[in-house]
Order: structure tokens, then C-alpha cells, then sequence
């Protein structure tokens, strides 16, 4: 559709939400619906320029399930379709995403994540819906997920995730936290390579003389049924033919680390350091999240002597390291529910690991040290912490919660409040 | 993908020794296979409609039909058109993707009042608020009738339904919703109104209703078409052990129902005579 030919900003500096809507703009992008919402709103804005300049259509629609359902239907039609959002908008694009894909409907879903559990004022970056990016919905099904780490990676990706998702009828998920959303790096020359792409011979646009064309899920048991059987026999394709990661120094190492995302160029430089210091230590980066790279792991596995999973949440990958890893060697798990976890604080994980101790946890105090400080050291701004907890949980309960989180570092000294 | 016909039986064939006749070289819509709705209810009326009418104008391959979920979208199986099948509810939003990336087709959407009133309200409102350009049309039978009778938001305080067996209780459930009042006032909607599927009189005025939306789609005329058709779901209304026939609910239709709903056209763009109607 596009009246001229789209140019990525190649050297120019680039944001990562940009980013998705640039891989999405040189992937010949035809429709955007979306709904804004923190961090995802500059991608909104990005596209609401960029798209119409080159011929395809930007609409903002009532809610994110209005817009993932309208994508469906430009998909429908045989165009590139993309949306985007973050973890409460994801959770109501699901809806769509699992009648895309039980239609086999390509289409682009930008997921940006951010710390939440329901919605909540915790925009602080994460990695926490990464297990529902690969569970969506009702159904038995997957979806392809891409988890970029750096800037440049996430424009071909995203470009290429349009590729993947019309090579499979099936949508494609591009996942980065709101932390790369919001970083600014220069965009490297890249590559998106060419691909034989089935015709959609399915979409709506097509004559009604050479056939009838529906597109939608199954509405019969019988091809309900056949539908998801294609659904297996797509996913056991594109795990042979999709699976990608990206290893770092793992040839002779003795220990790896194994992280995604954001987490994963954080860890690179703990691996740095830590070699620096002579332990023997890799990073292993899995650049799909599904399909998993499981065969490459389980292979590093029974080299090493053992794993670490960092990630910005409670270990949501971690159940697929463990059956990649399958008892060929230790995994330990090393993660906090918001904010990167910096490079130091894996280093140290690394070594604690390297000297054969449990790696600690990291707790209140790790995430949020300046609040952790006041609450611990000055009486009013402990009352505070407890009354807004009190709120929540009676009196009591504040009271157990505070002592637990505080509790967590050890030998800490917890005053008493209301005195003095 | 083609799931009707999938799992389609032969079509209809005329008696031996009865020719078939192709009237006209036009692509007929019709698939003369047996529709799965209940015997006396409006859906047929409304799938007969816009076979003929699509035929008629010779528009096969320009309509696309969009459908949500409930007894109207198995009209994928009488009508032989391009569709799209959404989930319940969100046939609004995707015939928006489709009519924004097909210009030059038309999109119908054809919904229940659940779909388009119910869980599809603010996909359908924002529709209108956003000027869309297709046509929709709902029928409004004043329950859920594919899950057996529910009570829906357009159901009137006289029908019997399973889950408000006494009629409609204003106290807990409001009132019933008037879609065509909702949605008159928005400068994206070009032509609403409200027909029904009572009689053959009535009939013929939802076939002029439902033809002047596609007149007005056709003649360049952007934004919303609306129209609400009132029919039965004689075999789900049956709270309270009130039964119907299809000759009583439509009769119901005509007594009871009707007080609610203002009849005819309530939006028409200039230049188009009025359909007058009872």
C-alpha cells in the first residue's frame, strides 16, 4: 500500500517503543489500532505519523479489545496488521489474539511490559507477562514470542515477526519491557532476510467467483477439531525452523547464565566482569521465547556445571530452562519483580554460584533501597509505609507484611515505631 | 477455511422433471441449504432479505459479511459471500478493520441483540462515533436465543425469559434498551431505523428499509447504517410456563413489544423519501 518506499532512521538515534513501529514500517505495515497506554504510547504516536504518510491507515479505537479485534479484520482482508500494548490492554487483547489464532489469522502483537499484578501504580518495567505472552487465552495453543535486547534487534524482529506470522497464519508477539521502551540507542544497520511467503489465498479481498472465503475460528466440532491439530502440526514446525538464541562466551564455560530481554545485555556484562575475575561463565540468550531453544541448552547443559536464570520477575522462564536443563545439571534462579536488575548484583550472583552457594534472593530492600531505608531507619516514615499497608490488611497484617519484607536482610534491626 | 461448505450438503435441487432456471447472469448469494434456526423465526426472514436484495443488485462480490456469535451468525451458511467470523460481540470492531483495508467493499454486519446491544454495544457505539462505513443490521428478538432464553438488554418487560421468568424485574435489570434512540443522534450514523418481522406487510417494509441502507452505501454516502429488526424467538420464550407458536409471538410482537420501540425510519440522509410504515 505504501506510496513511497519507507526508510528506517539507520545511525539516527532510536527509541525502543519507536522501534517496533519502524520493524513494523519496513515490514510494509497496512493497519494499527491500539489504545494508549504507558509505555506504549510513544509507538502509538510513532505509527500515527509515520502510517499515514506512506499510504496505510492509523485508528484509535474505543478500548484494546476493539483494536485487536479490528486489526483481526484488516488481517482478514490479507494486509499487515499490527497492535501494541501493556499487561492490563494484553490481557484484553487476548480475547483476539486466541480468535486469530484459532483462524489463522497473521497478525503483529507489540506486547511492552511493565510491573503489575491487576492494575496497579507499579509502572516500573518488568518482565512479569511473559508467561501469559505464551499461554494466551482460551485454547490449545502457542504463539511465536520475540524478546529482542537491544534496540536495532527489536526493528528486525518486529519486522520479521510479520514474515513469521504469514508464514504460519498464525499472530506473532514481540515482547520488550517498558525499560527498552523507553531507552534510547543509535539503530544499527540490519537485515531482515527475504522469504518465501505463502499467497493468502484465504483473505477477504479475494473474488467470490473463484471461491467462498471464511475467515474465522471453527464453528464446527469436526473442523474445530482438524483446526487444532494444525495448530500442533504449525508449532512443531516452527519450533525446527523458528527457534533462535544468541550464546556468549559459552564454548569452555563451566557456568551459564541464561537471560532474555533487557535482563539478558545486563547479564552480559556481569559475564564480562566475572571472566575478568576467571570464572568460567557464559550467557545463554534465548531470542525466541517460544519456541524455546531447548535442544542448544539441553546441550550446554551436560557441559556446565551449573545454570543461573536471571529475569525481572518470579521465574517465569524458568520452568522451560528447568525441562530444557533437565537434571543434567543445577539451576538456580536468580530474579525481583520490578526494575533491571544490575550488572553488579549478577556478578555477585554469579560468584556466590561459582563458589557452590545458593545464590540469595533478592528482596524489598534489593528493588526499592531508598524506601526500604526510611522504613527501616525513620519512625514516620515507617508509620506511613504501615498505615497505607493498614488499608489493605488491617493493623495485623501491615504489621507481618512490614516484618516480612524487612526481615528478609538478614541481621537488620527493625525499631520500634511510636516511641522515642 | 470454507466451513459451510465443508460440511455442505448437496444444494437444493428442483423436483425431477422441473428444469432449473438461472434468472439472471448475477452470482446468486442464496446457498438453498437448510438453515438451522426454529421453525417461525425472523432470522430466516432477514437471511431472505439480503440474499435476494444482494443478488438482485448484483453486489456478491462486493459484501463481505461480518459476523459475532449467536443464532444470526449462522447466516454464513445460507448466504455464499466473503465472511468473517469474530467472537461474540466484536463484529463491530472487525468489520472496522475490514471496511478501513477493503474500501470498496461492503461490510455487513449482521448481529442479535445481544451481540450488537449487549457485549458488542461499545464496539458498535464507537463504530457509529468514529463514522465507520457499513451497514449493520440487528435482530432484535429480546433474549439470547443460541444459549435458550436468557434475558438480554433490549428484552421488554412482557417477555418471558429463563432467567427472568416473570418478565423483566426493572428493579434489578432497568429497562430494555432502544439501540435505534441510542444511536440516531450521532452525526456518523446516515440512516437508522427500526422495522419488523411480524407479517408479510412488515416484511416487505424491512426488505425497503434494509434495500435503502445499501442504496445509501452505494450512492457514496459514508457512515453508519442501522437497522434494528424486531422478531420473535418463539421456542426460548418460555419463562414462567407461557409458551408461544410463531403466530402468537408475532402477535405478541405487534401488542406487547412494540409499545416500547418506535417503528420506522429515524435517521435518513437528504433526498430520500421516507418508507412509510404502519
Amino acid at each position: 500500500m505504501s506510496e513511497q518506499p519507507f526508510v528506517p532512521p539507520i545511525g539516527k538515534p532510536t527509541m525502543g517503543a519507536h522501534a517496533m513501529g519502524i520493524g513494523a514500517m519496513v515490514a510494509g505495515l497496512d493497519y494499527f489500532a491500539g489504545y494508549p497506554i504507558t509505555p506504549q504510547t510513544e509507538l502509538l504516536e510513532y505509527v500515527a505519523e509515520a502510517l499515514p504518510e506512506h499510504g496505510g491507515v492509523f485508528q484509535q479505537l474505543g478500548d484494546e479489545i476493539s483494536s485487536v479485534m479490528a486489526v483481526f479484520g484488516a488481517a482478514a482482508c490479507g494486509k499487515r496488521a499490527m497492535t501494541a500494548s501493556v499487561g492490563p490492554g494484553l490481557t484484553l487483547m487476548i480475547d483476539g489474539l486466541t480468535n486469530a489464532a484459532g483462524a489463522e489469522t497473521p497478525m503483529v502483537l507489540g506486547a511492552l511490559t511493565r510491573a503489575h499484578v491487576g492494575v496497579s501504580g507499579g509502572l516500573y518495567p518488568a518482565q512479569s507477562d511473559i508467561r501469559m505472552l505464551r499461554g494466551l487465552g482460551n485454547g490449545d495453543y502457542q504463539l511465536p514470542l520475540f524478546a529482542p535486547s537491544t534496540i536495532t534487534e527489536t526493528v528486525q524482529l518486529t519486522a520479521e515477526a510479520f514474515d513469521v506470522a504469514d508464514l504460519y497464519s498464525i499472530p506473532a508477539v514481540v515482547c520488550i519491557d517498558g525499560k527498552m521502551a523507553n531507552m534510547i540507542e543509535t539503530l544499527q544497520p540490519f537485515e531482515v532476510p527475504e522469504r518465501d511467503l505463502p499467497d493468502k489465498t484465504w483473505a477477504l479481498d479475494r473474488s467470490l467467483r473463484e471461491k467462498r472465503r471464511v475467515v474465522g475460528a471453527a464453528r464446527t466440532p469436526e473442523l474445530d477439531t482438524m483446526v487444532c491439530y494444525e495448530i500442533q502440526h504449525k508449532l512443531e514446525r516452527m519450533r525446527a525452523e523458528e527457534t533462535r538464541w544468541d550464546s556468549f562466551r559459552c564454548d569452555d564455560a563451566e557456568f551459564v547464565v541464561v537471560a532474555y530481554g533487557i535482563m539478558a545485555r545486563i547479564a552480559k556484562e556481569a559475564v564480562r566482569n566475572a571472566r575478568e575475575e576467571g570464572i568460567k561463565v557464559g550467557l545463554f540468550r534465548p531470542i525466541t521465547l517460544f519456541p524455546f531453544p531447548e535442544a542448544p541448552l539441553a546441550e550446554l547443559a551436560s557441559s556446565v556445571r551449573e545454570v543461573l536464570t536471571v529475569e525481572i520477575n518470579f521465574g517465569q522462564v524458568l520452568t522451560d530452562v528447568r525441562l530444557a536443563v533437565a537434571g543434567r545439571c543445577p539451576v538456580q534462579f536468580f530474579g525481583q519483580p520490578a526494575l533491571a536488575i544490575p550488572a553488579r548484583a549478577v556478578l555477585e550472583a554469579i560468584r556466590q554460584m561459582a563458589g557452590g552457594q545458593p545464590v540469595e534472593p533478592r528482596g524489598f530492600h534489593d528493588v526499592h533501597p531508598t524506601a526500604f531505608h526510611l522504613a527501616d531507619t525513620h519512625p514516620p516514615a515507617r508509620k506511613q509505609m504501615l498505615d497505607q499497608l493498614a488499608a489493605r490488611r488491617g493493623q495485623e497484617g501491615a504489621q507481618a507484611m512490614l516484618d516480612n519484607l524487612l526481615g528478609i536482610r538478614k541481621n537488620t534491626v527493625i525499631p520500634e515505631v511510636g516511641r522515642d | 477455511m470454507t466451513e459451510p461448505a465443508a460440511r455442505a450438503p448437496a444444494r437444493y435441487t428442483p423436483p425431477e422433471g422441473v428444469e432449473a432456471r438461472k434468472i439472471s447472469p448475477q452470482l446468486d448469494v442464496h446457498t438453498g441449504l437448510p438453515s438451522s434456526w426454529c421453525p417461525g423465526c425472523g432470522h430466516g426472514s432477514v437471511s431472505q432479505i439480503l440474499c435476494d436484495l444482494v443478488t438482485e443488485l448484483d453486489l456478491a462480490e462486493k459484501t463481505i459479511l461480518a459476523l459475532g456469535v449467536g443464532c444470526g451468525s449462522t447466516i454464513a451458511a445460507q448466504m455464499e459471500v466473503n465472511t468473517v467470523l469474530s467472537p461474540h460481540g466484536r463484529a463491530s470492531d472487525t468489520a472496522t478493520g475490514v471496511s478501513r483495508m477493503a474500501p470498496e467493499r461492503i461490510v455487513v454486519q449482521y448481529s442479535g441483540d445481544g451481540d450488537a446491544c449487549g457485549i458488542g454495544l461499545a464496539g458498535l457505539m464507537h463504530a457509529c462515533n468514529r463514522r465507520e462505513n457499513f451497514i449493520v443490521v440487528i435482530y432484535n428478538n429480546n433474549a439470547y436465543g443460541m444459549t435458550g432464553g436468557q434475558m438480554g438488554p433490549t428484552t421488554t418487560k412482557e417477555v418471558p425469559t429463563t432467567t427472568f421468568q416473570g418478565g423483566r424485574d426493572e428493579e434489578v435489570m432497568g429497562y430494555p434498551m432502544d439501540i435505534i434512540k441510542t444511536l440516531e443522534h450521532f452525526p456518523g450514523v446516515v440512516y437508522a431505523g427500526r422495522c419488523a418481522l411480524t407479517s408479510g406487510v412488515r416484511y416487505r417494509e424491512a426488505s425497503r428499509m434494509i434495500r435503502r441502507a445499501f442504496e445509501i452505501h452505494l450512492a457514496g454516502i459514508k457512515g453508519m447504517k442501522v437497522i434494528d429488526c424486531l422478531g420473535n424467538c418463539n421456542v426460548n420464550w418460555k419463562g414462567g410456563g407461557v409458551t408461544f407458536t410463531p403466530e402468537s409471538s408475532n402477535q405478541f410482537i405487534e401488542d406487547q413489544i412494540m409499545k416500547y420501540f418506535q417503528m420506522g425510519e429515524a435517521t435518513v440522509p437528504e433526498g430520500y423519501p421516507p418508507i412509510r410504515v404502519r
